[in-house]
């Protein structure tokens, strides 16, 4: 892990083996912009580690939740992004996205945080689209 | 064999069997079943309930994401657009060079269930049992007009489960016709 510090703030780079059970090849690399307190660059420092992030989810290399370290209440909005359960912040267009339409405090008074937490992380997680047939889709294709 | 369209606060009895297409359900956004499909994830969570899934489930899984991988990299505008397993395997190298984290999410949103102490539990458990699940399913194909994956799903369910949800309509029929009482077909409708 190496860090660089940029004014207040500090970025952490990591690479390590990627761990994974069907062979793929390679390196994972992710990286993480963390507050060391509140300043006025935070919607752009916010947006860097986003594009950064972006970029690298786009190259294949799944970028770990953000940990957030003060958690007092669920759904926590900071820099225009939202803590969905403690580690997990989404940006706010994705959190609307993955979680509108759905129950989420409904469903955390009656979760552990543990399971909450494993839920949020993991509904929506894929990008689809609107014309999706997911029982088309998920049959076994035609050899040719 | 009951049949319950299912909607929110509709509940849905455990031992609950997943059919492929739940699962991708709720881990793909944007189509029409998403929120119902993430929102009954989320209640089975919440009221403990045992989860039975099994490996054609997941393996069903991977085509699916497999063939959305497909589609994004090869610009498909149409999601219905012609996939097979050649047209996999002249792909499959771009589809893990891009998007070999999203071959994983099944199982690894699985695991995570697991380790966070959810109730997630693999079928056939025994070896008598999947020798009956083997009888049952080429029965069921012929009984029920269904594909092999279809009826092993039904005979997992049948012989597990006591609800089996699905995204699938084709079980729809089949809940009429099936004597079953023990088993309800719970069906993910737009």
């Amino acid at each position: 892990m190496s860090t660089i510090t940029l004014g207040r703030r500090r970025i952490g780079v990591s690479s390590e083996p990627y761990e994974s059970d069907i062979g793929q090849q390679g390196a994972r690399l992710s990286i993480d912009v963390r507050p060391q307190s509140p300043d006025r660059f935070s919607d752009l420092w916010q947006r860097f580690n986003d594009a950064i992030r972006g970029s690298l989810e786009q190259s294949g290399f799944r970028q770990p939740e953000v940990e957030v370290i003060e958690q007092r209440e669920p759904l926590r909005r900071t820099w225009g992004a939202v803590v969905v359960a403690q580690g997990i912040l989404v940006r706010a267009d994705e959190f609307e996205e993955r979680y509108g339409g759905i129950d989420l405090q409904g469903l955390k008074a009656r979760m552990t945080p543990a399971i909450f937490k494993a839920f949020v992380r993991h509904i929506g997680s894929i990008p689809g689209r609107p014309d999706l047939d997911v029982d088309e889709i998920s049959a076994i294709p035609e050899v040719r | 064999m009951r049949y319950t369209a299912w909607t929110a606060g509709v509940a849905i009895d455990s031992p609950v069997y997943l059919d492929a297409n739940v699962l991708v359900g709720a881990t793909v956004t944007r189509h029409q079943l998403y929120t119902k499909a993430a929102q009954l994830i989320g209640e089975l969570l919440a009221n403990q309930a045992r989860i039975l899934v099994s490996l054609l489930a997941v393996e069903e899984s991977l085509w699916a994401l497999a063939r959305l991988s497909y589609y994004e990299l090869s610009n498909q505008r149409r999601s219905d657009a012609h996939f097979s397993q050649s047209v996999y395997e002249r792909w499959r190298e771009r589809i893990f060079q891009a998007h070999g984290a999203r071959l994983e999410a099944i199982g690894v949103m699985l695991r995570d269930w697991s380790n966070a102490g959810a109730a997630v539990e693999v079928v056939p458990k025994t070896d008598s049992d999947f020798l009956l699940v083997s009888d049952l399913t080429p029965k069921y194909m012929q009984r029920y007009k269904l594909t092999p994956a279809d009826a092993a799903h039904l005979a997992l369910a049948e012989v597990y489960a006591t609800s089996f949800v699905t995204a699938d309509s084709d079980f729809e029929d089949v809940a009429r016709e099936a004597p079953s009482q023990t088993l309800a077909v719970v069906h993910l409708v737009p």
